[in-house]
């Protein structure tokens, strides 16, 4: 409980230090208060808490969400240090967005702590609310309105879906909590009403992580949302969709019925193909990275679909591993692009290895992790995925997820040649030193993390 | 322990050498390949010796819960392979000391890293980290291409290479995982007993994943035609590290993973890889005489080499898989040496064409009395290391099959044709007013010939001292299989 009231009265703090004109402490104060989230977040290990307990156990902050909350919070602190230099300082601007942010991540740890399906939606509600506004923060930018709109409709349309599942499922069971759900589910019985509430439920949540067929609307709220929203929305808005989602189709919903099985591995599959093949034309690597983003998400859905299994800390490191590449990588486009036009294309890339040394290797190092070549974190996360895909014998999706990858590498690879490609009369492309130093960091995390792996046996 | 310092020498090397600058990247890559043939000379001293076991093994938890640990262990097998590595390091980084790089410290640097992930997959007895370093590998030589080749098609040839080959492995990757998911472990001898205690026909198609990776990498027809262009484009240090060391990881995998996990995949549904290997060295030989460059030539014929290595370890007997070792040595000292070269050829004439040169011996009989050994190694003339290894191959691949033998036994002859002729046509004959102007060879380049032909003569002679190391292990590894 503690980690909601922090999240929440931080995001108030930030819109107080605006008001009172103290913009200067709003980023010292923000990544305080992460700092001080994780801490929180470790010291409640193993406690189990249950807040407001009897109302049901709205929440539980058990070390499965511990473990997402702490993911999470490291996963926006790192998204602040690299976008505190994306927007003016001393801007009200930055601030509103910086405090949207924050409120959005409330939703995230709520999505990963809720025992509750009211406690779901209001979580999925809260994390896509702010995000909305955030696509459309470009205010001049008729491609960011754009998006905004999109992104609005049919992440409410998602969301619609969703609150009806729910309460078809509450008409049936009688109590949204997910451990009368588990009962009521337990002697394999699904009723009419629990399938069809399960179904909406699924659709709800593929709108939301994004995978085929329900990921239309992803490239082009991916390539008009401003840069720094679209890093925050690949990472967190992503991987708390998936904590929520793992909650609800790994425990509560067990045994699922095969119907839901099957179509969740067609959905993998569509999803892979489809996606791989399409980044593979995309000249624009702000596209191509949302294309992957489609992908990665048909890989996460993996441990969804064998989470009866597999343990969540699995989707943890995945999540992870895979933010801190794609938020190196969406940095780097956006101070790549913003020298030249907002050109966004492979060839805006050539010669960056002479240009931006620092911003070329970290680009590098995390399309390689992307890729899943080993000693990068990368690799671990889909052997983890392909490990558990073998184990519940889904050998067809094993192929298709190998097939994928390798094209994956094409498209990755493609922009890692531009990068070391020799162009004449370059100038240098400045970026801050703390950009310097962070992007390093980010890129060593991705080597460490590979090493460290059994850290994540901790949880 | 010494496993770990053979691992540490040339990683730290690599490290010291991009954070240290230009200055004195190449002495102190040198110097980090000779301190690494000492220690290898070292371990083949120890090895054998009462209380080696604590020296040449190492064996740490990595992921636990997993099965997934830091283990080395040096023996036979994997002592010549590490014999490989530390020995060709030191003399193709010397090779390259007549060029001069842009930015040595990094064209040095990712030397030793290749080198280092080279050797750690010779090493470990653990599966994924099997995996892990031989994936690794590519990152290095990739870049190398990509940054010091000269061929202005160059990322289109790195990508396919790169493409093909992270292809292969994940069907690799596969095939661990399916014996990894029976034996909870990724321990060598946990996957051995995982991959016996499957039936046949599930043996057959873990077999079939390995063999994908394996033959992209060796490279065997038809996954070969990333092949000929990335040696041609690479730089000749990179195409020696790929000829000379790259490639024997595959056949590596073969002996220390295929043959002994999956005894009745390979003898039930080997068959077909057999016959691809034959067709390879066929196909690849008759490549080889068509070519009209030297150094396409030699890509060629590395093909046809590899494919009776292929061929005679999957045989799956103790001669194969002991022609192959020797084999794997030799070529890997035979193809530095003819790349080699190209390099003096190509310093001098700056071109490769064959039909162009001639004569060659009378401006200078030196270059051409060297040559002509290493092209006696090639085509596996007696007393040459190339003799015994392939003899051992052709051995252990007659005892499964006479017929594909036969048809494979063809590379000595073919070899022999393609081979002379280039050497014919390169170094005999009147010397034209172009090959007048052939310099002699200087100290360097006499230097690494010298070393390589004593190299080649000294294993053909007298190969028991590799033999006998290996021996014991390719015994142990082949125990419990009836064969």
């Amino acid at each position: 409980m503690k980690e909601i009231v922090i999240i929440s009265l931080l995001g108030i703090v930030v819109l107080a230090l605006d008001v009172l004109k103290m913009r200067k402490l709003v980023l010292p104060t923000i990544l305080l208060g992460l700092l001080g989230l994780i801490g929180v977040s470790i010291a409640d290990w193993g406690h189990n808490e249950t807040p407001f307990a009897q109302y049901g156990g709205m929440l539980t902050f058990d070390n499965t969400a511990l473990a997402f909350t702490i993911a999470f919070a490291t996963i926006a602190f790192l998204w602040f240090v690299l976008a505190g230099d994306s927007y003016t300082s001393g801007s009200s601007d930055r601030t509103d967005i910086f405090a949207l942010v924050l409120f959005s991540l409330c939703g995230a740890v709520v999505l990963s702590a809720y025992t509750n399906l009211v406690m779901l939606f209001l979580g999925v509600e809260i994390l896509s609310i702010p995000v909305y506004v955030l696509a459309a923060s470009q205010r001049k930018n008729v491609l960011s309105n754009e998006a905004g709109f999109k992104y609005f409709f049919l992440g409410s349309l998602a969301s619609a879906v969703l609150l009806f599942g729910i309460s078809l499922t509450y008409g049936a069971v009688g109590s949204f909590n997910l451990q009368a759900i588990q009962e009521h589910l337990a002697g394999g019985y699904y009723s009419p009403l629990v399938l069809i509430g399960t179904a909406l439920m699924l659709i709800g949540f593929s709108f939301k992580i994004s995978v085929a067929p329900f990921h239309f609307w992803a490239p082009d709220v991916y390539q008009g949302a401003p840069t720094p929203v679209t890093a925050y929305m690949s990472t967190i808005v992503k991987g708390a969709a998936f904590a929520g989602m793992f909650k609800l189709f790994g425990s509560a919903l067990l045994p699922l019925p095969e119907a839901f099985t099957t179509a969740m591995a067609l959905m993998i599959g569509i999803t892979l193909i489809a996606s791989n093949l399409t980044a593979v034309v995309q000249s624009d690597t702000k596209r191509m990275l949302a294309f992957s983003s489609i992908s990665h998400a048909g890989f996460m859905l993996g441990f969804v679909l064998t989470a009866s299994t597999t343990s969540p800390k699995y989707l943890i490191y995945y999540t992870l591993t895979y933010s801190i590449a794609s938020l190196i990588a969406f940095f780097v486009i956006q101070h790549v692009a913003a020298i030249q036009n907002e050109d966004a294309s492979t060839d805006a890339f050539k010669g960056l290895i002479k240009r931006s040394p620092v911003m070329a290797v970290s680009m590098t190092v995390a399309l390689l992790s992307m890729a899943g070549i080993p000693p990068l974190s990368g690799f671990l996360a889909k052997y983890y995925v392909i490990s558990s895909m073998i184990e519940n014998e889904h050998m067809t999706l094993v192929i298709i997820m190998i097939l994928t990858s390798a094209i994956g590498a094409f498209y990755y690879l493609r922009v890692i040649a531009a990068i070391f490609t020799p162009i004449d009369n370059a100038g240098r492309i400045m970026i801050s030193d703390r950009m310097r130093r962070s992007l390093a960091v980010l890129s060593v995390l991705l080597v460490v993390l590979f090493f460290a792996a059994s850290l994540l046996e901790l949880i | 322990m010494l496993t770990l310092i053979l691992l540490a020498i040339p990683l730290f090397a690599a490290a010291l050498s991009m954070v240290a600058g230009a200055k004195n990247a190449r002495t102190l890559a040198l110097g980090a390949g000779i301190l690494e043939l000492i220690v290898t000379l070292a371990a083949f001293f120890v090895n054998g010796k009462e209380g080696s076991e604590a020296l040449l093994t190492f064996n740490r938890e990595w992921i636990g819960p997993l099965g997934i640990s830091y283990a080395f262990s040096l023996d036979g097998i994997s002592l010549v392979m590490a014999l490989l590595v530390a020995l060709l390091l030191p003399i193709i980084i010397y090779a390259s000391f007549n060029r001069t790089f842009k930015h040595p410290q990094y064209f040095y640097g990712l030397m030793l890293l290749m080198a280092a992930s080279m050797m750690g997959a010779f090493t470990t007895t653990d599966g994924l980290l099997f995996y892990v370093f031989y994936e690794f590998a590519l990152i290095p030589i990739y870049f190398m291409i990509l940054h010091w080749s000269e061929n202005p098609d160059k990322a289109k040839i790195t990508l396919k290479f790169f493409i093909y080959t992270l292809f292969g492995s994940l069907f690799m990757l596969v095939s661990l995982l399916y014996l990894y998911n029976i034996s909870g472990s990724f321990n060598m001898q946990a996957l051995y007993e995982a991959g016996r205690s499957l039936s046949g026909s599930e043996q057959g198609w873990v077999f079939a994943g390995f063999f994908i990776a394996f033959a992209v990498k060796i490279p065997v027809f038809p996954f070969h035609s990333w092949q000929p262009a990335t040696y041609d484009s690479a730089p000749t240090a990179g195409t020696m590290l790929l000829a000379g060391i790259m490639l024997k990881m595959a056949a590596y995998g073969m002996v220390r993973i295929v043959v002994p996990a999956l005894p009745e995949g390979v003898s039930e549904y080997g068959t077909w890889a057999l016959a691809l290997s034959a067709i390879s060295v066929l196909y690849a030989s008759g490549m080889a005489i068509a070519q009209q460059r030297y150094k396409l030539l030699i890509a060629w014929s590395s093909i046809a080499h590899l494919g009776v290595l292929s061929a005679g370890i999957l045989s799956g007997n103790a001669q194969g898989i002991q022609g192959g070792i020797m084999e794997m040595l030799s070529h890997g000292i035979l193809s530095v040496a003819l790349f080699f070269v190209y390099d003096i050829l190509e310093s001098r004439l700056h071109h490769d064409d064959m039909r162009k040169m001639g004569g060659i011996r009378e401006v200078n009989p030196l270059f051409a009395f060297l040559f002509f050994t290493i092209v006696m190694g090639s085509v596996a003339l007696p007393l040459t290391s190339g003799f015994v290894g392939e003899f051992l191959l052709l051995l252990g691949f007659y005892q499964v099959s006479p017929w594909l033998t036969a048809a494979a036994g063809l590379t000595v002859v073919l070899g022999a044709v393609y081979m002379l002729r280039a050497f014919q046509s390169m170094m005999l004959g009147a010397a034209s007013p172009a090959m007048h102007s052939f310099a002699p060879l200087n100290t360097h380049e006499k230097t690494v010939l010298t070393i390589l032909v004593v190299l080649v003569i000294v294993l053909g002679i007298y190969p028991d001292p590799i033999l006998s190391v290996a021996n014991p292990s390719v015994e142990s590894l082949l125990q419990g299989l009836n064969r």
